[in-house]
């Protein structure tokens, strides 16, 4: 197997391994909603009008 | 429950299509991420389709499609009110954002070395990619979403503060190591590198410093500036198309204009305070002004050009006409002249040998010298005619052939047995030698061919002070071919008087150290027979003084 073929594979596992990762944080944080949401202590954010 | 927050609570309008959202109109953030984006990405591939094949391209297009994809995303994240999507579009942020740097590594490895990097490297920054493949959806990455005093932002983790930009900054050290490496090396293509790392690295250094300003003292809105680098990098880029034409692009500066214009003008519908339009439009004088000057500097150089290729050409093509008038009349002159020459020659000749033979009754003693040199000055001046009405002929292709098969060996030995005599009286041992196994027989011109050997065996004797002329005829039934070879112990020729030998009044340069007479002519003409006759001469030595060696080559009959 050639350079440019074997780099062609490390390209594509690259590719499909950052997919699978995007994967992940899509069912992270959209399917599961697993995160924190950092909030004021009584739970209603002040709001300015400006 | 599901985890999002209130939009309500913070008086967030609701996103359309994800980007489009009450909260950002009239605001800068649709002009700084899409036009950078979209005409990024309308040069890019305008550069591609003009040079497909060409990786520097090619990279330019991953790079400019990357920048594209995470504008897009950071539009997103500003426009959105919902938490989830944010969170997941602000982590998923960081693939385009580093590939982004990937592919600049990329352009700029394959712009100064036609080629990408191998699978060496290809794997290292596939481990790079590695611990935010692994840990990208942890908390390592996104810590949590900050909801107090009604933001928007993700808090983020060690993985994006310090990972990514550590990353970023490697490959921006890295194309700067090329660049420099590449301008040391002093070739042609110094100060173009020097542009193009200069755009790149300008591009890529305003882009990390928006996030890290966001990231670090959580200004997001200063950073947007950041984005500007690339349409820096592109006029820059647009500069070098047009200086050097690295990728042979002519109209690229003008479809850049277009598109931009049309981006442009698009993107003032969406601006709702003077303040923001006057932004626009000072970004928009820059933008123009670079492109614009760079148009018309092409533009003007090209309409120059042009004017003085047409004045050239026909400057070429009068003067080819006047020289083509010119070389009849020389033929024609030639011509003439010859036949004029010979006839009172054929008479001078014809009557001195009368007088020499005594036909006139005897010539005295004293006499007899002048006549014989009369004699052979008028037979040398009549081959030189001969020579010179040979190449009138020749160029004016009235020279006829007549072909027959006849046996070229014993053609060879005739000519031999006839110039012994002479080589016998200069001191000279001239041997005939043949190696056949076929009958010898060449389809040929039979005067012609006797003409080129007679020529060749008398250069050799003219040549040849002391020593031998070996005539050597041999085939290769293979190739259906007869050689006649010439090889002599004389004076020799240097590569440089080889390669020119064949021309018109070419002669080796030691020629004149021997006192040796002629036109120059004979190879020429010799060559040109042996050519026509589906055959060939070609010469060799091993320098001057080491003797020389010609093959005649002709077509063998079986």
């Amino acid at each position: 197997m050639n350079n440019s073929t074997q780099a062609m594979f490390v390209r594509i596992f690259l590719a499909i391994s950052i997919l699978w990762s995007v994967w992940m944080m899509y069912y992270t944080h959209i399917i599961q909603q697993d995160y924190e949401i950092l909030q004021n202590p009584d739970g209603i954010p002040t709001f300015s009008e400006e | 429950m599901p985890n999002i927050v209130d939009p309500l609570i913070c008086n967030w309008s609701a996103a359309e299509y994800y980007i489009i959202s009450e909260n950002l109109l009239g605001n800068f953030l649709y002009y700084s991420h899409l036009f950078p984006s979209i005409s990024g990405l309308i040069i890019a591939i305008f550069v591609l389709k003009s040079n497909y094949r060409n990786k520097a391209a090619q990279a330019l297009l991953f790079t400019t499609t990357m920048f594209s994809i995470w504008c897009y995303m950071a539009l997103i994240t500003w426009a959105s009110e919902r938490s989830d999507v944010i969170m997941f579009v602000w982590s998923a942020m960081m693939y385009p954002e580093l590939l982004m740097y990937v592919g600049a590594f990329y352009f700029v490895y394959a712009y100064f070395r036609n080629s990408f990097p191998g699978a060496k490297i290809e794997m290292m920054i596939f481990l790079m990619f590695s611990p935010l493949i692994i840990y990208g959806h942890t908390k390592l990455n996104l810590i949590n979403f900050d909801f107090t005093n009604c933001e928007r932002n993700a808090t983020e983790g060690p993985l994006w503060q310090y990972y990514v930009y550590g990353f970023e900054f490697l490959f921006i050290a890295i194309i700067l190591w090329l660049t420099i490496t590449e301008i040391h090396k002093k070739n042609h293509i110094a100060r173009e590198a020097s542009i193009v790392a200069t755009g790149i690295l300008s591009f890529l250094l305003l882009f990390s410093w928006q996030n890290i300003v966001g990231s670090f003292f959580d200004n997001w809105k200063i950073g947007q500036i950041g984005l500007f680098g690339m349409p820096i990098f592109v006029a820059l880029l647009g500069y070098i198309l047009v200086r050097y034409q690295t990728f042979r692009v002519k109209l690229l500066a003008t479809e850049a204009l277009m598109a931009g214009q049309l981006i442009l003008l698009i993107s003032l519908l969406f601006v709702r305070t003077i303040e923001n339009a006057q932004i626009i439009a000072i970004i928009t004088i820059l933008f123009f002004s670079v492109l614009g000057v760079l148009l018309v500097m092409s533009v003007r150089k090209e309409v120059e050009q042009r004017q003085q290729i047409q004045k050239l050409a026909t400057n070429l093509k009068n003067t080819n006409e006047q020289l083509k008038i010119v070389d009849r009349q020389k033929s024609e002159f030639v011509s003439i002249a010859s036949h004029q020459l010979r006839s009172p020659l054929t008479a001078i000749r014809g009557y001195t040998s009368m007088m020499l033979d005594g036909n006139f009754g005897t010539t005295p003693e004293a006499m007899r010298e002048p006549i014989g040199r009369i004699h052979e000055s008028a037979k040398l001046m009549a081959l030189s005619i001969e020579d010179f009405l040979n190449v009138s002929r020749i160029e004016s292709g009235n020279i006829k052939y007549d072909k027959v098969d006849f046996n070229l060996r014993d053609q060879a030995e005739h000519i031999v047995d006839d110039l012994r005599p002479e080589a016998i009286h200069n001191g000279i041992m001239m041997v005939f030698r043949s190696n056949l196994t076929s009958n010898g027989v060449v389809n040929a011109d039979v005067g012609k061919t006797q003409q080129i050997l007679h020529n060749l065996i008398n250069n050799a004797l003219k040549y040849t002070k002391q020593g031998s002329i070996t005539i050597f005829v041999h085939e290769d039934l293979k190739l259906k071919k007869l050689y006649v070879e010439i090889i002599d112990t004389g004076i020799g020729m240097s590569a440089e008087t080889i390669s020119g030998l064949f021309q018109k009044f070419a002669r080796a340069k030691n020629a004149n150290s021997i006192n040796i007479t002629g036109t120059g002519l004979g190879l020429f003409v010799a060559k040109e027979m042996a050519v026509a006759m589906a055959g060939d001469i070609s010469a060799f030595s091993e320098g001057e003084g080491h003797g020389s060696h010609f093959v005649l080559t002709l077509p063998l009959v079986n």
